[in-house]
């Protein structure tokens, strides 16, 4: 019966805190188990993307007079806060799409490390969406784009019929996001336009995410 | 010498329809939490839950599969039918009915095949590309995922994802969390109680009939699926919904939805401590009373 490695050793193999015997102990492990080599490398995934995440966050100019006019305001609408512009929430997004990114990445790409990384194509109208959700949405392109990348080159592992499901999908999808985009180019304070669009993204790195799977394993 | 070769052709008509269709019919001790990986890329998987500690499987191998193959220990099993290259349309499709201790954990893997599930009450991740999967009674935790086939689920259940790209999704019965998402397949929700609900859909209709559980969070989006919430008399949220460009129709409360640009808004709250969000680009939104009887559960 194999006896698998625990996340602590795993991550003190990460942070070189391993004494020599049993770093080679467990480098030896996870030449001969698939499970642990990909546990091992989704850690180190995790760990390079949240390296770059940045270690502060400036304070948006004027967000404490918006803060202040809030709480003055008493009675607050129901709309009045987009969520996305909620640090928190930002936050957790980011790093939720860190953690799916480095996820799906380890999954797809299996044991090899990442190639030259490739600059995602910013969609046009970008420019007139709000610079956080800008943010949020270059995220999502960079992992959609890597995920397209992985499909295109494992493609022929799936039926015909399971590659014209996921185009039809991703066609459906993509009408959806830039509609989305253009209704929030003219009406960027719409905290539903901002949901729809970021639950248009999820759907299409969720498609991907089961597509590159499913030719993955086929 | 006739006599014999005609002995020669029966042998070799018998054993090439032996390879050609064989029947299987195994079993194995399993703990009543075990884990159990099930692979049957063409052909149907019906999988049951049973109060014995061991797994049984029986069925039969389709023209063009390399064969039925079964191993494991007392805490996990993995089976199905092997076929070359994994290409399913090289094979016929197999049928393999499998019985699981009821509190196991199943992973069940198709692609063309149909997966239907009833008595497991433990978890299942269920995976088929074209085929349909239906599950019944009451597992723990359900991972559900298709491209194109629909997923029927009905009972309670704990923790709920269902992911589709083409299929529809119907839910009859309660869930503590559940989140379902299809493209343009349908999502359905009816019976409850539901306590946390994400629905998505991109072109896709969502219905959501079902009684919600006090504090319940439920969260409704499509692109341009028409979304239809009908609840209990007396269920109590508080009701947001908006559209971008589409009509909001309210019948929970005489108060109109106010127009937003060319969607509308509507904002209202009944009472209670659950919550409704609606957000919908182009889909109609119709908001009403009806669903089933109201089942009040406490937190």
């Amino acid at each position: 019966m194999t006896h698998h490695l625990d996340d602590q050793t795993l991550s003190d193999l990460l942070d070189d805190g391993l004494d020599a015997a049993t770093r080679t102990g467990v480098e030896e492990h996870l030449a001969s188990c698939d499970a642990c080599f990909s546990r091992h490398q989704r850690m180190g995934m995790l760990v390079t993307h949240a390296g770059a995440l940045p270690r502060t966050m400036p304070t948006p100019p004027g967000e404490w007079q918006q803060i202040r006019a809030r709480l003055h305001t008493g009675g607050s609408r129901a709309f009045a806060t987009p969520w996305w512009t909620r640090r928190g929430a930002l936050l957790a997004a980011g790093l939720a799409l860190v953690i799916a990114s480095s996820a799906v990445t380890a999954l797809v790409v299996g044991g090899r490390r990442d190639g030259p990384s490739q600059t995602a194509a910013i969609p046009a109208t970008t420019a007139a969406l709000t610079p956080r959700l800008a943010a949020l949405e270059y995220e999502y392109t960079t992992v959609t784009r890597d995920l397209e990348r992985q499909l295109a080159e494992r493609k022929h592992a799936l039926t015909p019929e399971t590659v014209a499901a996921v185009e039809r999908s991703l066609r459906t999808i993509e009408t959806a996001i830039a509609e989305a985009r253009v209704a929030l180019a003219r009406d960027p304070g719409s905290e539903t336009l901002a949901r729809l669009l970021v639950a248009g993204h999820d759907q299409k790195v969720e498609l991907l995410r089961h597509a590159t799977r499913l030719a993955t394993q086929s | 010498m006739r006599r014999t070769l005609c002995l020669l052709v029966l042998t070799a008509c018998l054993a090439s329809a032996a390879s050609a269709q064989s029947r299987f019919n195994r079993r194995l001790p399993l703990a009543p939490d075990g884990s159990i990986r099930i692979h049957n890329l063409a052909g149907i998987v019906r999988l049951h839950g049973w109060d014995r500690d061991s797994i049984a499987a029986t069925g039969e191998v389709g023209r063009g599969s390399k064969g039925f193959f079964m191993g494991g220990d007392r805490t996990a099993v993995k089976l199905g039918i092997d076929i070359p290259n994994d290409d399913v349309t090289s094979a016929d499709p197999s049928t393999l009915e499998v019985w699981v201790p009821a509190g196991s954990r199943v992973r069940v893997k198709s692609t063309r095949g149909e997966i239907v599930v009833d008595g497991v009450t433990g978890a299942l991740d269920l995976g088929s590309t074209s085929g349909n999967i239906t599950v019944t009674d009451i597992p723990r935790e359900l991972t559900v995922e298709t491209m194109d086939g629909d997923v029927q689920l009905d009972g309670a259940v704990v923790w709920l994802r269902a992911r589709s790209a083409g299929g529809d999704i119907t839910v009859r019965g309660g869930a503590e969390d559940l989140v379902s998402a299809s493209v343009s397949g349908a999502v359905t929700v009816t019976g409850g109680p539901v306590r946390a609900a994400r629905l998505e859909t991109m072109t896709g209709n969502i219905v959501f009939e079902a009684s919600i559980a006090r504090g319940a969070v439920l969260d409704l989006g499509t692109h341009s699926g028409a979304v239809r919430v009908l609840l209990p008399k007396g269920s109590t949220p508080t009701v947001e919904a908006t559209t971008v460009a589409a009509p909001i129709d309210n019948n929970l409360t005489p108060q109109r939805a106010q127009p937003r640009g060319d969607g509308r808004e509507l904002a209202l709250s009944l009472g209670g401590d659950a919550r409704l969000t609606v957000r919908s680009f182009k889909g109609t939104v119709t908001l009403g009373w009806g669903g089933p009887p109201l089942k009040l559960v406490n937190r």
